[in-house]
């Protein structure tokens, strides 16, 4: 039974950043960087999240984990309503979910090397079973570093260096649960190749889960069992990868899938998506899309549409009706 | 032909001595850029592509880094001896730099409206209300949403990608004559950044030239007119996208390209190459991908290979780069 059941259950999530102006700081709208999301996370699977810069995907993660405060709506870890525990609890949730942040160059203490930065958290923890050393020799050799650059500090690596290292410091603790944010974005192919596929395996060795944001949907479609859409702080697709990815249904999705480059086609294949980005402080009405959408109706603008079931996935968008 | 260059590197090595010993984090490279001519620089994570670009800035921490060898002339002027004052001027302005890590480049203290006014303002003499529009102007540019709000936004308030646009904004509004942009799309997803090309296509057209550091092919094929591969520090193979792509000459080249993630191919491990990238400190004797290679003759355990001509426009540092092309 607790196999089945979803690690992370999310309804209606809402995170909305107060926009202040004036010397009083009055609060004279909201970004709704996240507004109103639902979906499921499976335990053991990796759950791709796509979108846009911009909309949503880094505050949607921090949520999840605690690190925002939730506006409305609900995160549940393992049937836990996150909102309803006591102080013990969340530190030892805490523990059990990880993040990789986007920027390494900010989020690694410029202060510390890294043997103190990827063994801080077991000691934090008393999880040392060796010395710090060891621990930091294995967790270097296992993001593919060299295990003699422990005494060493973050502005003395490259880009992609220190993304590793903020992957070693997650994957230390041996979480349940990981925040990807953009894991793979810095590094280039064949280094990334080796950090997806360690991912893969720390994965399939302790049935880990992630959240895997990217921008990048072949790296997406790779590592991913499913895969969510995101426009504007909402979800516009949710499934399976190789339907959402394999036969997209929302416009938006099939516009995504038409940009990617593929090396060796010609150039002008790529159909690319026009128009700006409306602003998440002043959403459009209706369909959050239909100011750029290729296939927008009259009823776009004026309803929203839900979010329904139809051909093994769920899509929002009035184009298509629920499988009956 | 030769008036069609920019800059010239010839020879440049760059130098760290840290604890662990001393390392050339770029050994040797010699390239040129064109006017009008967009050069993807391209390699494995700490491969030497940073450095690379930051040393003809003069913008490596210096000591542990040291420029030990070499020359890049731009226009004439040697970068690498002008004195600072003289460079102080070139940067931002005949040459902007577009950061890998956007806040390297962000001061966390202050709204971003306010960075880009005194940026345009250090260079030109301009009121500020211009300078304002201006910088009003390149945000809408780079498409960031609600631009004039965010005008007075801090960085903290913006996502990856906008403190990314930010930034290229900010190195575009000079309209310099060289841009060296490193990984300036990382956090871009396809949409934003065929846009961010567009626009650095647009000031091709004017003659811009650009040096484009990134990992991600898809980008090189899409963007570049030629393409530099580097390896350890060293330059590997050099040609135009097409060629490379269709029969590259180096086997790191080769091993590159089969590692990269596709979106119409589905596979459960990637294949990446074999070993990892030999930590600058122990380079092996002869040529550094040696240990990695597949196809490694006793000479290359030997002899360090150097970069030499195959055709027109290709070269490559490889012993047995004639017999793979095609
Ligand atoms: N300040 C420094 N002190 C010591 N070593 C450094 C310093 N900066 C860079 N290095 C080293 O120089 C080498 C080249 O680094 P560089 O940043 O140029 O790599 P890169 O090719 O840009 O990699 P990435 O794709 O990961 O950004 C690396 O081995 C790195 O560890
Ligand atoms: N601390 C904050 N204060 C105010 N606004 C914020 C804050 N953090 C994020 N935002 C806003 O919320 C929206 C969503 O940002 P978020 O970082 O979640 O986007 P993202 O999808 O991760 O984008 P990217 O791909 O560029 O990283 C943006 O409009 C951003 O400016
Ligand atoms: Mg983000
Ligand atoms: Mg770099």
């Amino acid at each position: 039974m607790k196999n089945d059941s979803p690690i992370l259950s999310v309804k209606d999530l809402k995170t909305w950043f107060p926009i202040r102006r004036g010397i009083l700081a009055r609060t004279v709208g909201y970004v709704r960087a996240v507004d109103g999301v639902s979906l499921d996370i499976d335990r053991g699977r990796t759950l791709g999240l796509v979108g846009e810069s911009g909309c949503g995907k880094t505050t949607l993660g921090r949520t999840l984990i605690g690190l925002e405060p939730i506006r409305s709506g609900t995160v549940c870890f393992e049937g836990k309503d996150l909102a309803a525990l006591d102080r013990a609890e969340v530190r030892r949730l805490r523990k059990r979910m990880q993040i990789i942040f986007q920027d390494p160059l900010s989020s690694l203490n410029p202060r510390m090397n890294v043997l103190d930065i990827v063994t801080e958290g077991l000691a934090a923890f008393q999880m040392l079973k060796k010395s710090r050393r060891e621990h930091a020799e294995e967790l270097m050799a296992d993001v593919g570093l060299d295990k003699d650059a422990i005494h060493s500090y973050p502005h003395e690596f490259s880009g992609g260096q220190r993304q590793r290292i903020s992957i070693a410091r997650a994957v230390s603790l041996k979480p349940d649960f990981i925040v990807c944010d953009e894991p793979v974005s810095s590094l280039d192919v064949s280094v990334q190749a080796q950090v997806m596929n360690l991912l893969m395996d720390l994965k399939e060795r302790y049935g880990l889960s992630y959240l895997f944001i990217s921008h990048d949907l072949s790296v997406v479609s790779n590592i991913s069992d499913q895969v969510a859409v995101m426009y504007l702080g909402k979800i516009m697709e949710f499934g399976d990868v190789e339907a959402v990815i394999g036969r997209p249904l929302h416009p938006y999705t099939r516009a995504l899938v038409a940009a990617v480059p593929i090396p060796g086609i010609h150039r002008d294949r790529r159909r690319i998506l026009h128009g700006e980005t409306p602003s998440p402080a002043d959403p459009p009405s209706g369909c959050p899309f239909h100011t750029r959408c290729p296939e927008v109706m009259p009823v776009c603008a004026r309803i929203e549409p839900d979010m329904i079931r139809c051909s093994g996935r769920q899509v929002r968008c009035h184009l298509y009706s629920p499988d009956s | 032909m030769n008036d069609g260059t920019l800059l010239k590197i010839r020879d440049l090595t760059v130098a760290f001595e840290t604890e662990e010993g001393a390392f050339n984090a770029v050994d040797r490279v010699s390239f040129d850029l064109n006017k009008g001519e967009i050069v993807g620089l391209v390699g494995e994570s700490g491969c030497g592509k940073s450095v690379t670009a930051l040393s003809l800035l003069r913008l490596i921490p210096i000591p542990p880094g040291r420029i030990a060898s070499g020359s890049a002339l731009f226009k004439g002027e040697d970068l690498l001896r002008a004195s600072v004052p003289r460079l102080r001027e070139i940067r931002g302005r005949a040459i902007s730099m577009i950061f890998q890590e956007p806040m390297a480049a962000l001061s966390p203290l202050h709204r971003i409206g306010d960075q880009m006014v005194e940026a345009l303002r250090f260079h030109e003499n301009i009121p500020r209300k211009a300078a304002e529009e201006i910088a009003l102007d390149w945000l809408r540019k780079v498409n960031i949403p609600g631009a004039e709000q965010r005008m007075t936004a801090y960085p903290f308030e913006l996502s990856g990608g906008m403190q990314q646009r930010v930034m290229i904004a900010m190195a575009l509004m000079m309209q310099p004559d060289l841009v060296i942009a490193d990984e300036p799309t990382t956090a871009l997803d396809v949409t934003v950044q065929a846009q961010i090309f567009e626009l650095i296509r647009e000031m091709r057209r004017r003659d811009t030239t650009i040096l484009l550091i990134t990992h991600d092919m898809g980008v090189v094929w899409e963007m570049c007119d030629r393409i530099l591969v580097m390896y350890a520090g060293r330059l590997a193979e050099e040609g135009r996208p097409q060629a490379i792509f269709s029969n590259p000459l180096h086997p790191y080249t080769q091993g590159l390209l089969r590692s990269m993630p596709r979106l119409d191919i589905r596979r459960k491990r990637l294949p990446a190459i074999a070993g990892s990238v030999p930590s600058p400190g122990d380079y092996p004797a002869g040529c550094r991908f040696r240990d990695r290679c597949p196809e490694a003759l006793d000479r290359c355990a030997l002899e360090l290979p150097e970069m030499a001509a195959l055709t027109d426009d290709r070269r490559a540092a490889c012993f047995r780069a004639r017999e793979y092309l095609k």
